[in-house]
């Protein structure tokens, strides 16, 4: 017993880091932890279902609608996620006519509004990533989908969408980070992410670094599963190119 | 020309000295949140730090002999702020507790707080219920949160960060109802929404271990001295009746004692200006507040651009010194390398500076005090920001230029070589204006995130372009407006550096044969 109390009073005065109470307010990191992925997987998935029409409209050119989705991905990803965000949350409630919807059951949660922000925002980025892939697809494959008899629409869903899909892998990895990184905004709406758990902390005990520091590692630990995840992918989905 | 010289070097001399001087005349510094009307807010439009606290600070120092100053200072920095030297006061209605006396000292309180539910007229809190009716309660950190914590635990609380998010969530209804100073609500929520009707329920709550022994200013442990002559003048402009003065200016009694208040009291006269300004303000329509805050805005847009370009900058050379090392460097450099940039690539960007914000002036600090080689170095919110954004995308700019410099064909330094070209020359004419050429793109890239993310700053307290559209928005009650604002100022500054690069590009691309294939 006397060993934990050595580790607790080391922890509060002479190390550099208040570590033991960090470790007893776990189940508060956990929260954030759940709050953060969950965010992430949902935004990542909603923003693929928008991403992937925005994509192929682009690459094909279709009247109208193409200049329409160029606007809207160069208006997201021209500006700061934090004030699109900031616009939802703070900015919507303005109106009566939002508060008095139907929409308002979803949007005065702080969870929801955070969500549907990360989601428009990652379907803009993920939009362009698709588009190159598509727009990159070699020549000889369309040829040999019409050469087969296919429709536009299914060289589309059979042959070109999938080898896009396989091309863009890398990216998509990276924009996969990004998009994590951007959860970490939803502790500007009073959501208990994993830095919403850190300033909540620091907060409660008045400190400078703990919290984030802890936040910080958690945050390098989930990007170095994601990069491992995706290597893994890559490797499995490359399988039949040549390696070198 | 040696005179013109001695007369820059002894200007500079001068301006030394005067710095010094400063410093050692040590003007006190005090922090407030700035957002906590009508004891500290940023007056309208011009945004300057007024209030009660701030008349009593400098009634106070006018006693003491002293020249002193308000700086803003988010709510969560307050005492890391403090600790850190980077004000010496924290003079922005603190309640003095237990917990945060750990950490601090305080003066003699100035007046006494107490907490208060307020909600719509209409809805009666069950506060015999430990969960409050399965309401959703809005609570600031400390002391309402420590009381909400403690009587209701099972109760749904959501914890904001700065009272004016509080209040905001308040009238739109994401909150039923908050806790709060029955003062500040008074002033800065009730009075200011009479067509809301929100107001008081039930009487103002006790509990000593969360309200303390009233509100002090917050001062360093080893600071006695200033504890003991603040203590001092307070005693003295409570004496000679400013204190007195000032309290019926502001809130129509005196609030030493703070006894409950009562909604039905009556307006002072000459007090809460503001809210009628601001009812007028809002009839004359959206562009005229927005006109009438341009002022305060472009200022903010000024602090986006400097903060972007002196970040570009540190960007830059950080990323060429760690490029070299991944490219040039001794085993242990190119390791050492790889790890920043993957570390830097790995914690968000608001991760890196809040942690550098609170967490690298105690480290410098620290590092100061067991090396004895400076005393005291402090980390303006700009610094941090430069600090935290050249950090984040540093490392993101050497790998731009590794894959830039990997990128040149290696027979044309061969060639250059060759024909006798010197190690300078080789640089100048062969190798830069590739390097500049392979990595325009991704500097582009780089470029235009790195200006979003300057938005971040406005978290950390820095009157960006985003925190000062986001203070004219909860001052005219129009968020929506004011962060369109904003939201176009980016992308603004992104369409006028979008076109300036992609002409730079095709400048440094001249002469480059292309379509080859496709």
């Amino acid at each position: 017993m006397s060993g934990v109390d050595a580790i607790r009073a080391f922890s509060a005065e002479n190390s550099p880091l208040d570590f033991w109470l960090v470790f007893q307010n776990w189940g508060l990191f956990w929260t954030g932890l759940q709050n953060t992925l969950i965010l992430l997987v949902i935004s990542l998935i909603a923003g693929g279902v928008i991403a992937v029409p925005l994509a192929i409209v682009r690459a094909t050119r279709v009247p109208v609608l193409d200049p329409l989705a160029y606007a809207f991905i160069y208006l997201i990803r021209g500006t700061p996620l934090l004030v699109q965000l900031y616009i939802i949350y703070y900015g919507l409630a303005q109106f009566g006519a939002v508060r008095n919807s139907v929409a308002w059951a979803v949007l005065q949660d702080p969870w929801w509004c955070a969500l549907i922000s990360f989601s428009i925002g990652t379907s803009a980025y993920t939009a362009e990533i698709f588009r190159a892939a598509i727009v990159d697809t070699p020549r000889g494959e369309v040829e040999a989908a019409i050469a087969a008899g296919m429709s536009r629409r299914l060289a589309m869903r059979r042959i070109i969408l999938p080898s896009a899909f396989r091309r863009a892998l890398p990216a998509y990895g990276n924009e996969v980070v990004f998009n994590l990184h951007t959860t970490a905004l939803a502790s500007t709406v009073t959501v208990i992410d994993v830095l919403g758990a850190a300033r909540l902390l620091n907060n409660n005990y008045y400190l400078a670094a703990e919290g984030f520091v802890t936040a910080a590692v958690i945050y390098i630990a989930i990007v170095l599963t994601i990069t491992r995840i995706f290597r893994f992918l890559e490797r499995r989905l490359f399988r039949h190119l040549p390696q070198g | 020309m040696f005179h013109a010289l001695r007369s820059i070097v002894s200007a500079g001399a001068l301006l030394v000295a005067l710095a010094g001087a400063a410093a050692a005349d040590s003007e006190l510094r005090f922090a407030t949140e700035a957002g906590y009307p009508p004891f500290n807010e940023r007056a309208p439009p011009s945004g300057k730090i007024t209030g009660w606290e701030i008349d009593l600070g400098m009634a106070m120092c006018a006693k003491m002999n002293r020249k002193c100053e308000f700086v803003a200072q988010e709510w969560d920095g307050m005492i890391p702020g403090l600790l850190s030297h980077r004000f010496d006061g924290i003079f922005s209605s603190m309640t003095i507790t237990a917990e945060r006396k750990r950490k601090i000292d305080f003066t003699d309180p100035y007046y006494k707080t107490t907490a208060q539910f307020v909600a719509k007229k209409n809805l009666r809190i069950d506060r015999s219920a430990e969960d409050l009716g399965g309401l959703q309660i809005g609570a600031t950190p400390g002391t309402t949160q420590c009381y909400l914590s403690k009587h209701y635990p099972e109760a749904k609380v959501r914890i904001y960060q700065t009272t004016q998010n509080l209040f905001l969530d308040l009238q739109s209804g994401r909150v039923d109802a908050i806790l709060s100073e029955p003062v500040l609500a008074k002033f800065g929520l009730i009075r200011q929404n009479p067509a809301a009707d929100f107001a008081f329920d039930g009487d103002p709550v006790q509990d000593p271990d969360c309200f303390g022994e009233g509100v002090g200013i917050g001062v360093r442990k080893d600071d006695a001295a200033l504890r003991a002559a603040l203590n001092h003048a307070l005693a003295a402009v409570r004496a000679d009746g400013t204190y007195h003065r000032l309290t019926v200016k502001y809130f129509g009694s005196d609030i030493f004692g703070n006894s409950p208040l009562r909604e039905t009291e009556t307006a002072p006269s000459g007090a809460v200006t503001d809210g009628s300004a601001e009812s007028v303000l809002r009839s004359s329509g959206m562009l005229n507040d927005v006109m009438a805050y341009s002022p305060y805005l472009l200022k903010g847009l000024g602090l986006t651009i400097a903060l972007s370009l002196v970040s570009i900058l540190l960007t830059v050379a950080l990323g060429l010194i760690t490029a070299s090392a991944r490219l040039w460097g001794r085993h242990w450099l190119q390791r050492l390398a790889g790890v920043y940039t993957t570390v830097a690539r790995g914690i968000p960007d608001l991760v890196s500076m809040l942690l550098l914000y609170f967490g690298g002036q105690v480290l410098l600090n620290r590092i100061g005090a067991l090396t004895g080689l400076w005393s005291y170095v402090g980390l303006s919110q700009f610094t941090a920001g430069v600090l935290a954004i050249g950090f984040i995308f540093g490392a993101y700019m050497s790998e731009t230029f590794r894959g830039a410099y990997l990128s040149i064909p290696y027979g044309m330094i061969e060639a250059g070589v060759a024909v006798g070209m010197t190690r300078k020359k080789l640089f100048s004419r062969i190798i830069w204006p590739q390097l500049v050429r392979y990595a325009l793109p991704g500097f582009t890239n780089i470029w235009l995130t790195l200006m979003k993310s300057t938005a971040l700053v406005s978290v950390i307290g820095l009157e960006d372009i985003v925190y000062s559209g986001f203070a004219a928005g909860r001052a005219t009650r129009q968020p929506f407006t004011f962060m369109l604002v904003a939201l176009f100022a980016y992308l603004a500054l992104t369409i006028l550096s979008d076109v300036g690069l992609r002409v730079l590009e095709r400048r440094y691309a001249r002469g480059v044969v292309r379509g080859v294939g496709r």
